[in-house]
């Protein structure tokens, strides 16, 4: 189960761009493509295996009118998403993120 | 390897002559000198230039040469410039005695049920069912092909399933980045209709270059980034109708030459015997225009989002994520549909106002573009 202490680590294989206020992932190995709406896509930035769930969802709070509960809340259930669709994984340490 | 008495040279003058680089893979060198081996088999090349990407084509078959010459007729080359890309295309009575099979740890990248691709390393190996095997090197861009004789008894198996998606690898390698779309331009700007066979490209395109639009091709054009700007440039194929276009289409009765392709059920024609001076080289996409045959009277278009345009690009934009490019190509794909606005279009019985409707996107994209400056994300 994912905890707001855990960490977020993208894909390298997983490519990103901004669609204006949302943005389009798409999966270079299996060519599956994902969209993320404005709040989805600002946290795809933020993620670079350094912060937790809970820092990310105070980065969060600072640019979205949404609380901080409601954002970890979200943020993890965004992860849960990501990670069964193989886009990040899901870990309980830090890592330097190699994605680009 | 094939020797027999029908290899013999079509381009009296051009003799080929290999070019043996310091750091040329060596399977693709292997092949080469396999394909070159028998006594008897003549090669002939023939130079192209297709938008400053030079390809040089050697084979030993009347067939291929001409299919490839007839394929690329808009881009003659010169052979006295260096290419980029080298192609050398064999045909073979025996597919497994000229070339190895394809390694079976290669991980495979598109399958197509009989056209499948591989990778491994810098190499791209292309099957068509068991009778034509491809390899290419993406860093040396160079690739070479074995296909038995009686797989290529049709200018179109030749080229598009011989030839073209290696071919158009080594092409996104040098910066060109194919587009399954249809490019009509007008004033320097264009218009991109994106479908699958079948959604109307080839009506359109004909009923729009009637209008007065310029053509830069029916099927495929060619994506190139420059500072910033995706370019469309073109690929003037024949256009291909099938037999209800025909009947629709009264000005195709003027057509003196139809190319009969049995396997695709379509005829195609040159726009040039049409319309003179109707194909133009380059342009600023627009509009991204997807079309799709609806049961209405008159074609409506509704507007889309770019993230909704960039997902129905990457169908027709993609052939195969090849490693070596899949980064590049999203980019410019992206790029594409941030300088552009995208529709759906429900094509309807009548196509007269098809014109017109046109015009209206690329005015209403114009004040729009002068209105907001430059278009940036």
């Amino acid at each position: 189960m994912i905890q707001k202490g855990h960490y977020l680590v993208k894909d390298h294989e997983v490519l990103f761009t901004s669609m204006g206020e949302d943005a389009v992932l798409l999966h270079a190995q299996r060519g599956d493509y994902y969209s993320l709406n404005k709040v989805g896509a600002r946290l795809w930035v933020l993620t670079d295996g350094s912060k937790t769930i809970e820092e990310l969802a105070g980065l969060i709070i600072e640019e979205f009118d949404i609380s901080l509960e409601q954002a970890e809340q979200d943020i993890v259930e965004l992860a849960e998403q990501l990670e069964k669709e193989g886009l990040v994984k899901v870990v309980e340490t830090p890592q330097n993120d190699q994605s680009t | 390897m094939a020797t027999g008495s029908t290899h013999v040279p079509i381009y009296s003058g051009f003799l080929v002559k290999l070019l043996k680089s310091e750091h040329e893979s060596t399977v693709i060198t292997e092949l080469v000198r396999l394909g070159q081996k028998s006594p008897n088999v003549h090669l002939e090349t023939a130079d192209f230039n297709v938008h400053g990407v030079k390809t040089r084509a050697a084979t030993n078959s009347i067939a291929v040469a001409a299919a490839l010459t007839g394929f690329l007729s808009a881009f003659p080359g010169s052979e006295s410039e260096a290419p980029d890309i080298r192609v050398h295309l064999y045909t073979t009575e025996s597919l497994d005695e000229a070339m190895a099979p394809v390694p079976e740890e290669a991980p495979l990248l598109y399958d197509w049920d009989k056209v499948k691709i591989y990778h491994q390393g810098p190499l791209r190996y292309l099957e068509v069912d068991t009778r034509a095997r491809v390899v290419a090197d993406v860093e040396q861009r160079r690739l070479v092909g074995f296909a038995e004789e009686e797989l290529l008894y049709s200018d179109w198996l030749i080229t598009n399933l011989f030839f073209y998606p290696l071919w158009g690898q080594l092409l996104k390698e040098s910066g060109l980045f194919p587009l399954h779309a249809a490019g009509l331009e007008r004033n320097g700007q264009s218009c991109l209709f994106l479908g699958r066979s079948g959604s109307g490209k080839s009506t359109l395109t004909l009923n729009l270059v009637r209008e007065g639009y310029r053509l830069l091709s029916d099927d495929t054009v060619f994506l190139q980034e420059e500072e910033g700007t995706v370019k469309a440039l073109s690929f003037p194929e024949e256009i291909n109708v099938s037999e209800q276009t025909i009947k629709l289409l009264p000005e195709l009765s003027r057509v003196q030459k139809f190319t009969e392709n049995e396997l695709r059920q379509k005829s195609s024609f040159s726009i040039e015997e049409l319309y003179p001076g109707a194909v133009a080289e380059t342009s600023v996409p627009a509009l991204m225009v997807f079309p799709q045959i609806a049961e209405v009277k008159s074609t409506q278009v509704l507007p889309m989002t770019r993230t909704e345009a960039l997902a129905q690009a990457m169908r027709y934009g993609y052939f195969f994520l090849d490693p070596s490019t899949t980064g590049r190509h999203f980019e410019i794909l992206s790029l594409l549909v941030k300088q552009t606005q995208g529709y759906h279009m429900y094509s309807g019985n009548d196509q007269k106002d098809l014109g017109s409707i046109v015009d209206k996107l690329l005015n209403n994209f114009l004040e729009q573009d002068q209105t907001s400056g430059e278009r940036k994300e």
